[in-house]
């Protein structure tokens, strides 16, 4: 797990204080703002590896925030939080510039899991190779193909999607709603463990011929797919 | 009795009499003047006659005849016929001639009495004191031709009379009405859920405009003791998301720690209780949030069949490691206008309800019926009896306490279906149940 570089904008103290305990905890550096002026500031004078960034903020919303960020130039993967019950707000944050949204309060772990995520995502160059190359694992999301070892690998659809995500975070901890997000593009709560499913038909394929299992199960958290 | 309950109604019987009023009016007008016109005849017919002849003075039949060769010369008498028979029956003198036999007094004449140049008059006979006859006849032509002007001055003038009166309540009925329909409208939108919508109002400060403001202000009491409900039960799964939160997250980090039974096994199980009531806050600020109709704005044209597809092939897994099956009804291209996320959240729980509470074999299906589209869902189970079906869609209406959940999975749906002013029904699928969600094709 990589160490991030992280600023906190919030502007409730108590929230903020246990934000950044808790990435602290995770073994990221995180900075915390209280309303937007301070997080301009602090954007400008120090490179940040992720934003997590309250919508509603005092003065400045974390929309308006947002929109002036990239208006400047200013790239850095910006996670917006929002109030619970207020999901109608999800895309106007997105549209502003939003790289990931999630609702208060949210698991640390999940909220560690979509930073790192966030933060992986910023280090692709997208132009070089249409390839993604994990461990034994070659993969090509265009070409809908799946080497191990150089053996092409017959997937199904959804098994397919499920190890480019994985693939694409490889080291990283996927959690089951990011996957149901990115995986299945629905914004929905499971309710029954449709992830956990799917990950056992994916390793059923994987493990067919008695090859190791490629893909760890984080307790209580999601999947991760050995980078090694 | 016809009931007049509609405004129509009330309109139509109201014109009606007013007009039954209004000819029955005219009529008894017609008939007064036409009394008093002839009264005044006869009044004249009557001086005429005594002038002639006066009551008590006995005049030489000779003299009366000149008297009558006279005034049928004069002028101003011009309209007046006179005939004078003697006690013998002989007539003496006169200028008309009446042909049959009369009653002494006042009578009517007509074309049938062929005296010429007369078409309707009145006529007076008198017995003299010397018991000649003395008769008197009156024109009242002029009198009948005024009589067709009058009635045509009365239809005009009682007509637009009524004409106005029908249109006054014609208008006054589609004023009243489209208030009242202006009402109408914002109570079904705000039964539909948007909370937001008041009854016009147009600054007149007429009656119907402080029944508006009553209704819009009581709409506000409703919508602040609604807020303030609402806020409460936000406030207390905000409030205790918190420390569940918090909590989970320490029973978490204890549980990565490898604790030796049973300290470990309890600290797994209490993870699990408190993400069921992490799950249980969750899902009903959801339903919440479904509830005050803010998503409608983001509403757009959503394609039932695709939603049905990706749920079926979400859930196919599910139903066939349970050694079930999932079978899709395919159906064409269906089209509704929604919110595709919400959609599909309330086919997830109807498919993973199908799922728990039926016998594995669980079939989706999707439904154009012209006005209306349907998601079906249906199993093989139990089914619930047609007494227990409201139960089930109701908050933590939950039908079997032995099996986990919190009871809002349905409640969602159904909330999900309001919104898209869509309902939800619970049916016998024999056997099983058959749970369809219907929303109008707009």
């Amino acid at each position: 797990m990589t160490s991030l570089s992280l600023l906190i904008v919030e502007d409730d103290a108590v929230l903020r204080d246990q934000l950044q305990q808790q990435l602290t905890a995770f073994g990221h550096t995180a900075v915390a703002a209280g309303d937007a002026q301070r997080a301009m500031e602090a954007i400008a004078n120090h490179r940040f590896d992720a934003v997590v960034l309250d919508r509603m903020l005092p003065g400045l919303d974390g929309v308006t925030l947002l929109e002036r960020m990239r208006a400047a130039d200013l790239h850095v993967p910006v996670l917006m939080l929002t109030a619970l019950g207020q999901s109608s707000e999800k895309v106007e944050g997105l549209n502003a510039g939003a790289d990931d949204y999630a609702v208060k309060p949210i698991d640390p772990e999940e909220l560690n899991a979509r930073l790192q995520a966030l933060a992986r995502a910023r280090g692709w160059a997208p132009t070089a190779s249409d390839t993604l190359t994990v461990g034994e694992f070659t993969i090509s999301p265009t070409r809908h193909r799946v080497w191990r070892n150089g053996v092409s690998l017959d997937l199904p659809r959804t098994e397919f999607k499920l190890i480019t995500e994985l693939a694409r975070h490889a080291g990283t901890v996927m959690t089951r709603s990011m996957l149901i997000e990115r995986v299945w593009h629905y914004d929905v709560e499971p309710t029954t463990n449709i992830v956990d499913a799917y990950i056992r038909r994916l390793r059923v394929h994987l493990t067919a011929d008695g090859a190791i299992d490629p893909i760890v199960t984080v307790r209580g958290v999601g999947y991760m797919m050995r980078d090694d | 009795m016809m009931r007049l309950r509609s405004l129509r109604a009330l309109t139509g019987a109201f014109v009606a009499v007013f007009l039954l009023v209004t000819i029955g009016a005219a009529l008894a007008v017609h008939q007064r003047t036409q009394a008093t016109i002839r009264a005044l005849v006869d009044a004249r017919l009557a001086a005429e006659s005594r002038a002639l002849a006066p009551d008590g003075v006995m005049l030489p039949i000779a003299v009366l005849a000149a008297r009558i060769e006279m005034l049928a010369r004069a002028r101003e008498t011009g309209d007046l016929g006179f005939e004078l028979i003697d006690r013998d029956g002989t007539r003496r003198a006169g200028n008309v001639r009446v042909r049959r036999t009369l009653p002494t007094g006042f009578s009517t004449l007509g074309r049938g009495d062929a005296i010429a140049g007369l078409t309707h008059g009145r006529v007076l006979v008198r017995r003299l004191a010397d018991g000649a006859t003395l008769v008197t006849v009156g024109e009242t032509e002029p009198i009948d031709d005024y009589d067709r002007a009058r009635v045509r001055i009365y239809a005009i003038g009682f007509g637009a009379i009524a004409l106005l009166v029908a249109a006054a309540a014609i208008v006054l009925m589609r004023a009243i009405r489209r208030r009242m329909i202006d009402i109408d409208d914002a109570a079904r939108a705000i039964m539909a859920g948007d909370l937001s919508r008041r009854v016009p109002v147009d600054g007149s400060g007429s009656e119907f405009e402080r029944t508006a403001v009553t209704i819009n202000r009581m709409l506000d009491r409703i919508g602040e003791l609604m807020a303030a409900t609402a806020e409460t039960s936000s406030a207390i799964a905000h409030e205790l998301r918190t420390p569940l939160t918090r909590l989970r997250n320490r029973l978490a980090m204890l549980a990565r720690d490898d604790l030796a039974p049973p300290a470990g096994v309890e600290v797994e199980a209490a993870l699990g209780d408190v993400d069921v009531a992490l799950g249980t806050f969750a899902a009903l600020l959801r339903i919440a949030e479904v509830e005050n109709g803010a998503r409608r704005a983001g509403f757009s044209r959503v394609r039932l069949d695709r939603i049905a597809r990706d749920a079926a092939d979400m859930m196919r897994p599910l139903a066939e490691d349970a050694g079930g099956s999932l079978t899709l009804e395919a159906a064409s291209a269906v089209t509704v206008t929604g919110d595709a996320q919400l959609l599909m959240q309330a086919l997830l729980n109807l498919i993973d309800n199908a799922l728990k509470y039926g016998d594995g074999a669980v079939r989706v299906a999707v439904r154009d019926e012209g006005a209306q589209a349907s998601l079906v869902v249906e199993d093989r189970g139990a089914g619930i009896a047609p007494d227990q079906r409201a139960v089930a869609l109701r908050r933590f209406g939950r039908l079997d306490q032995e099996r986990p959940g919190h009871g809002l999975g349905l409640a969602l749906v159904d909330a999900v279906a309001r919104l898209h002013h869509g309902a939800v029904t619970l049916d016998d699928a024999q056997p099983g149940l058959r749970v369809v969600l219907s929303v109008p094709m707009r």
